[in-house]
């Protein structure tokens, strides 16, 4: 069995939690948010044959009032970033911390998830923006609906493996 | 290892059929190296020299490091698996003789531990020690398995995790208890997450490192090294040696696994091999029981309880003991009916039913150790159909002369001896009027009494006559007067009497005369007799008129 450090990232408010808990069934309080700043879950997937367990660095989202700690992104495999369709300011957010993740970690495998796509009235991002920022490959999740959850960690699985 | 440069020489000397094989099929050349790596090999292959260095040298490793052993180790296993795969007889042979043994001293060792945990049980359940634990569970609201555990641990390693320090990843965990290994992994991250946040927060230099933390009665202390952190979560309270074990592991697994870090991707199978050195970490120790002195005053009170509760408890097994013994006493004494009895904390009753002539209830109260104070003694009177007891009433009442026997069986009195016949009629007349006497039975031989006989007799005279209507019964009485001299001095007063016919003076007359001739023919009967002189008879014509024409006889002795 192979194990991967995965961090979560992502403006506050863009669904990362409700990410994770769509994908997982946590064991630790979500409080540890607020505490220490991060939340640890985990989930086994296969990818080719093989066992891969995905340790969930769930971190506290980028804000004026709080920034990602360093230390929390040492050893990572890969991460997941997390923009808000219905806010663009999160995307400029995100692009900022993608900087500062190569700054700490190099280049990892990553997935940029476009989230909220359920409230299809309320979306900012027109799709320019979004493949600008990250590539033809554009995945919209919506962890309401679970729409593209599982696909988007089990790509991120196959990337690192 | 090597060959010595003495034994390369040797053997260079001497040609191979290895070497001579490589040249045929033309991958070794007959060039000078290529003779030297066909020399190597056949060192290396062929020679015995080999075979002759490679035991000391193994046990040489062996001595001065575990290295060998960790490198053999999973080969070991892996031919152990596949032998079992092959054949399992074969390795099921090789271990019968030592399966029997390990198999009892393992159930021995089963029954050891269980011996000691009943008694621990025992211990802490039902000594003062065990309630007041109890008491602390139930205030603090902890279960009482804890409370136990912190009251007699000192302390205890649970679990060991290595981490592999720059990812948070477990690479291996190691648990006294085996279900405290789910989500490990987890908890290791969030631990590493943890020792990141407090080197972020509260940094005072770059090294700087969380040590330990510590949660109610369990701590955690954290061994840094430069690619792993060592976790170890510790119930009680550990001292600072522990340590010294904690950071010997881990360099020895930072030493042993230096390269296998490095090139950490996330595949930790391979670290366990570091298990038997976690495992060694996984210490444990009790609290040492302390001797408290011989006269601690716990002891002196459980002693004094103790005492006091032994002295009750003997006080009353005692008068349990004489009180039986009382009551069974009463039951076999004759006379007596038991028929209620009460036993108190300090006085006792006993009610029944006595007869009279039954022996005292102080005597049995004395003999069984009892005061007549102590027990109240409530007895209804009876008569008692024993034929002791009907023989006593008898005795009591008829009062029988020496030589009369008095038996009873069945109801019937039966008078046994030698008595006077007034003693017998007596007997008869009132023997049947005891209870439990049907039928008075006279055996026994009637004595003649003379005085009563004498007494009993009266002379019958044809009335206005000094005649007797009987002549014979003078005579009788005469008989019966000579047996009284023999037996003392007496003096009979012979009294005449008249019928209510004729005048007071003929009567007066003839009452004396009639006196007279009675006396007169008594001496008559007795001259000649020598006892004569000791009865002296007194004639008295008595003025009383009676129905008969009789004369009577009263006879008292001379000396009263």
């Amino acid at each position: 069995m192979i194990q991967k450090k995965i961090c979560m990232l992502g403006a506050t408010g863009v669904g990362k939690t409700s990410l994770v808990r769509q994908f997982v069934q946590s064991v630790f309080s979500e409080k540890y948010h607020s505490t220490i700043g991060v939340k640890v879950d985990k989930k086994v997937v296969r990818v080719d044959n093989q066992e891969v367990t995905m340790m969930l660095w769930d971190l506290q989202g980028e804000d004026d009032d709080f920034k990602i700690k360093a230390s929390f992104l040492r050893g990572a495999s890969g991460y997941i970033l997390v923009v808000d369709l219905t806010r663009a300011a999160s995307l400029e957010a995100a692009k900022r911390i993608q900087l500062m993740i190569e700054d700490e970690i190099g280049q990892v495998p990553f997935m940029i998830l476009f989230n909220k796509n359920d409230l299809v009235d309320e979306i900012e991002l027109d799709h320019e923006w979004m493949v600008e920022f990250a590539g033809e490959r554009v995945l919209r999740t919506s962890a309401k609906t679970g729409e593209n959850v599982d696909e988007a960690f089990n790509t991120l699985a196959k990337k690192m493996v | 290892m090597k060959p010595s440069a003495d034994t390369s020489q040797e053997t260079s000397a001497e040609p191979n059929a290895n070497e001579d094989s490589d040249r045929k099929d033309g991958s070794v050349h007959n060039s000078n190296g290529d003779s030297k790596i066909g020399e190597l090999r056949r060192i290396l292959i062929g020679s015995e020299e080999v075979s002759s260095v490679l035991p000391e040298a193994v046990s040489k490793s062996s001595q001065k490091s575990t290295e060998l052993t960790e490198a053999t180790l999973p080969i070991v296993e892996e031919n152990i698996r596949e032998s079992v795969l092959r054949n399992p007889k074969v390795l099921a042979d090789a271990l019968f003789p030592v399966i029997g043994p390990a198999i009892r001293k393992a159930i021995s060792a089963a029954l050891s531990s269980m011996v000691q945990s009943f008694n621990q049980t025992l211990e802490y359940s039902v000594s003062p020690k065990g309630l007041r634990w109890r008491l602390e569970a139930f205030r603090t609201g902890r279960s009482f398995g804890e409370v136990v555990m912190l009251k007699t641990l000192r302390y205890s390693v649970e679990q060991i995790f290595l981490i592999h320090r720059e990812t948070g990843l477990l690479l291996q965990h190691v648990a006294r208890n085996p279900q405290d290994t789910e989500d490990a992994d987890m908890v290791s991250a969030m631990l590493t997450a943890i020792t990141d946040f407090a080197h972020d927060s509260f940094k005072t230099s770059e090294d700087a490192t969380l040590d330990s933390f510590k949660i109610s009665g369990l701590s955690v202390w954290i061994e840094n090294s430069p690619d792993v952190i060592l976790a170890a979560a510790i119930r009680g309270n550990p001292p600072l040696e522990l340590r010294e074990i904690f950071t010997t592991a881990i360099e020895k697994v930072q030493f042993t696994f230096e390269r296998e870090l490095e090139e950490f991707e996330g595949e930790s199978e391979i670290f366990a091999r570091a298990r038997p050195e976690l495992e060694r970490c996984l210490q444990f120790q009790a609290m040492e029981e302390k001797e408290a002195g011989f006269f601690s005053p716990a002891r002196l009170m459980l002693g004094v309880v103790s005492l006091v509760l032994l002295l009750v408890v003997g006080y009353f097994a005692l008068d349990y003991w004489r009180w039986s013994g009382l009551l069974e006493d009463i039951r076999e004494e004759p006379g007596y009916v038991l028929t209620d009895y009460q036993r108190g904390w300090f006085t006792h009753s006993v009610a029944g039913l006595k007869d009279p002539l039954a022996n005292g209830a102080s005597t049995l109260l004395a003999n069984n150790g009892y005061d007549e104070d102590d027990v109240a003694l409530s007895w209804r009177e009876y008569h008692d159909s024993n034929s002791d007891f009907v023989i006593r009433r008898a005795q009591k009442l008829l009062a029988p002369p020496d030589g009369v026997k008095l038996s009873y069986q069945n109801g019937i009195l039966a008078v046994d001896g030698k008595a006077t016949s007034d003693w017998f009629s007596n007997a008869k007349r009132f023997g049947s009027m005891i209870s439990g006497v049907e039928e008075v039975r006279v055996t026994g031989e009637s004595q003649n009494d003379p005085i009563s006989s004498i007494e009993r007799s009266r002379i019958q005279f044809k009335c206005g006559t000094l005649e007797y209507r009987d002549a014979s019964a003078t005579k009788e009485v005469a008989e019966e007067v000579a047996k009284l001299a023999t037996a003392g001095r007496f003096d009979i007063r012979i009294t005449g009497f008249a019928d209510r016919t004729g005048t007071e003076g003929v009567n007066r007359e003839i009452s004396s005369n009639r006196a007279k001739r009675v006396s007169q023919d008594i001496q008559t009967s007795l001259s000649g007799n020598e006892n004569a002189k000791n009865v002296k008879l007194i004639e008295i014509g008595s003025e009383t008129l009676a129905e008969d024409c009789v004369v009577t006889f009263k006879v008292t002795p001379q000396d009263q």
